[in-house]
């Protein structure tokens, strides 16, 4: 438990999960804490302290997203707009937020909404522990939320619950003009904040030390070629200081900043440091069609937000490093992880598994992997059905091996059929594969071609499966 | 340092192959073998090379075109360099089975993009020098424009493309611009006990650009997914009927 001065007495600042748990809240005096759990560790909070370490998580979190802002006293605002797909959804992007905070040992809360306030509220006053609001669904979010959660003064909070105004919905639903008259304009401001009705620009962290370079336009710009050269422009500037400060870029941000104020971020990332201007303008160059230009551009700034000292080899020669970024297999990986999302670009590796559709892992690529050496012992199809197709087997021989069955709307007869292979169920991963087994045959049909099918279960007991027949894949 | 000199030779012949292309009529490195003699034999040494081939599947191979990517991986085991194997939503590939027709699952960059970025991708891919292949299952139709964009970006810059397409009620797409196209499904086995003994393949040349269509019927020889170590068997003794010149355009190899 922290303690602070009030001025008059010492008062509870913040309690842990237990102390509130036995009724401390923050607020209450010392003395009436103490009286309350007899042996309570307190400490002297120190508010300043506290917000320049708000600012530095702020900071912190930069890796997630270009533009984060602490919201004192307790919050930190990401903007996450455009950097989603590169975690692999919002969904995902929340999840490794989590992971990644509560690993340096925060209790935290998300929310992820349009608008900061919106988002504010949710954190503090949502239902859940984490919350995701579709786009436009902020209303339908906000309105059963107390009026609290507006980040208004306490008074005006007192005066609306006396009025009877308890629920963000209910502010919404009726006139403003008294309200106003009554609260002032803040009340309103905030309202329209949180629905996003009025723009809240967040104060960005800049971190210390930043690589960054901007240009601003005497004219708004906004064809792709115009674009296209200042990015260019800009690429060059920072890759010289990369370069004159032995660094590679890993993560780059270009912030473009409309005319209407607005702006468009735009990230991008790259597998190993990189301080190739050619390599760095071509990744930026293909994310020009994402921006939207609006009715103009007028200021472009390129940060770099993430970057690691390089490995220099000296020796590279000027055709492997074309002038466009051609030829280089790493700006290659680097451009279709930013196109499709870098969960998206993998090689194959080999993962010891009985089980076919386990048996290999989706691993990112790297430029020096040495090529995995495994060892198959049996023969595999190319491509496996994903997942395996129920199908029907009509007659089925002494041996177990499948004699007709039905696929695709037609018969097929069996010519010759080899198996089976019993690949047994991994019982170490889960109790429900203990008993479970596969008979794999492969048959080959009057016209050869060529089946992979298994029957689920060995076929005499129950507990190892139904006796289903499956369509693993062809041959 | 000298190795770094014989790499910059060797980049900068490449290059001039590469704008000599047009006048080059056939050199070794024009074309990429498939390990089928008698089909490298009747192609002038192979698929060409910085081209783009068009390959359907037969029967119920139509939608997961098996055996024409057991070709394809067989073909690229061939030749060194790294391949771009590129698929909308999700890429069904077998590491195993790969290894099996030869291709090292390493040498893989897999992409999974959306549908409608497939074929911009694709050309992207084609226009760079680093990969030595592209290979796309291609589940949306390509028109005759598109097959002359990929044809294009693939001789600008040498990288050949595999275009798998998988077919739905057993129509052939309509013409396109690549180089060649081919129908690979499965002929029907001559053995009569009910062992699993060779696999047979019919390959069909359905179109070409520099030539009459063909077909080959082809045993391999043991399982399904060994390396189809071809050039020993026919060593054997079973040897390649010669092409036919007149109809019927079509051969039997044993190997």
């Amino acid at each position: 438990m922290l303690h602070e001065h009030d001025g008059r007495r010492p008062v509870v600042m913040a309690a842990d999960l237990i102390a509130r748990q036995a009724g401390i809240r923050p607020g209450m005096a010392l003395a009436h804490a103490r009286s309350l759990i007899a042996d309570l560790a307190t400490f002297e909070g120190n508010r300043k302290e506290d917000e320049a370490a708000l600012e530095r998580l702020a900071a912190w979190c930069l890796w997630l997203c270009l533009l984060t802002s602490a919201d004192p006293p307790d919050g930190v605002w990401c903007d996450t707009s455009g950097c989603a797909h590169l975690y692999g959804g919002e969904d995902a992007m929340l999840e490794v937020v989590r992971e990644r905070l509560e690993a340096l040992g925060y209790h935290i809360r998300l929310a992820l909404a349009d608008t900061p306030g919106a988002a504010h509220a949710l954190a503090r006053f949502g239902r859940k522990r984490d919350t995701l609001v579709p786009s436009r669904g902020t209303a339908a979010a906000l309105d059963p939320l107390p009026v609290a959660a507006l980040r208004l003064p306490t008074e005006t909070c007192e005066g609306l619950i006396r009025l009877g105004f308890t629920r963000i919905g209910d502010l919404r639903r009726t006139a403003r003009a008294p309200l106003t008259r009554r609260f002032g304009d803040l009340l309103m401001r905030r309202l329209d904040e949180a629905l996003g009705v009025r723009p809240e620009p967040i104060r960005p962290v800049i971190p210390l030390e930043a690589i960054r370079a901007q240009r601003q336009m005497v004219e708004p710009i906004g064809t792709a070629e115009a674009l296209a050269v200042v990015i260019a422009e800009l690429v060059d500037e920072i890759s010289e200081i990369l370069r004159q400060r032995g660094q590679g870029a890993r993560q780059l941000d270009l912030v473009c900043e409309r005319v209407d104020g607005t702006l468009q971020p735009v990230r991008v990332g790259t597998a190993s440091p990189v301080d190739q201007p050619a390599h760095l303008r071509r990744l930026l160059q293909e994310r020009i069609a994402v921006i939207e230009p609006g009715f103009g551009i007028e200021v472009m700034t390129l940060t770099v937000s993430h970057h690691e000292a390089r490995q220099t080899t000296g020796d590279q020669t000027v055709l492997e490093r074309g002038q466009n970024g051609d030829g280089d297999l790493a700006c290659l990986v680097d451009r279709l992880c930013n196109r499709v999302g870098a969960s998206r670009v993998f090689c194959l590796t080999p993962r010891a598994s009985q089980i076919p559709e386990r048996a290999q892992a989706q691993s990112p690529v790297t430029q020096d992997a040495a090529d995995p050496t495994s060892t198959f012992s049996f023969v595999r199809p190319i491509r496996l059905l994903d997942p395996p197709k129920p199908l029907r087997v009509e007659a089925e021989a002494e041996s177990g091996a499948p004699q007709r069955f039905v696929w695709d709307g037609r018969t097929h007869r069996v010519r010759g059929a080899d198996g089976p292979e019993r690949i047994q169920g991994e019982w170490w991963l889960s109790d429900s594969e203990f008993h479970a087994a596969r008979d794999y045959w492969i048959a080959e049909t009057e016209h050869g071609e060529r089946f992979w099918l298994y029957r689920q279960g060995d076929g005499t007991h129950s507990w190892t499966g139904d006796g289903a027949w499956f369509l693993h894949g062809l041959f | 340092m000298a190795g770094r000199t014989a790499d910059t030779l060797a980049l900068l012949r490449d290059e001039i192959r590469r704008i000599e292309r047009h006048h080059v009529t056939a050199g070794m490195d024009a074309y990429l073998p498939t390990g089928f003699t008698a089909l490298d034999d009747r192609l002038g040494g192979g698929l060409s090379r910085g081209r783009v081939h068009e390959f359907l599947g037969a029967g119920c191979d139509r939608v997961l075109l098996a055996r024409p990517t057991r070709f394809v991986a067989h073909v690229l085991a061939r030749t060194p360099g790294q391949v771009v194997w590129l698929a909308a939503h999700h890429l069904n590939l077998h590491a195993a089975g790969l290894q099996g027709a030869g291709l090292a699952p390493g040498r893989l960059i897999c992409v999974q993009s959306e549908t409608r970025d497939l074929l911009p991708l694709c050309e992207d891919v084609l226009r760079e020098r680093g990969v030595a292949a592209l290979v796309c299952d291609l589940c949306v139709p390509l028109s005759l424009t598109a097959s002359r964009r990929l044809q294009l970006a693939a001789e600008s810059s040498g990288t050949t493309g595999f275009l798998l397409r998988p077919t739905t009620n057993g129509a052939v797409p309509p013409p396109s611009a690549c180089e060649t196209r081919w129908r690979i499904g499965a002929a029907r086995p001559v053995s009569l006990n009910s062992m699993i003994g060779p696999e047979h393949w019919r390959i069909e040349l359905l179109r070409s650009r520099d030539g009459r269509p063909f077909t080959w019927t082809y045993g391999l020889p043991g399982h399904a997914t060994d390396p189809l170590d071809l050039a020993s068997s026919v060593a054997h003794g079973s040897v390649a009927s010669p092409p036919p010149t007149g109809d019927p355009r079509s051969g039997t190899c044993a190997a």
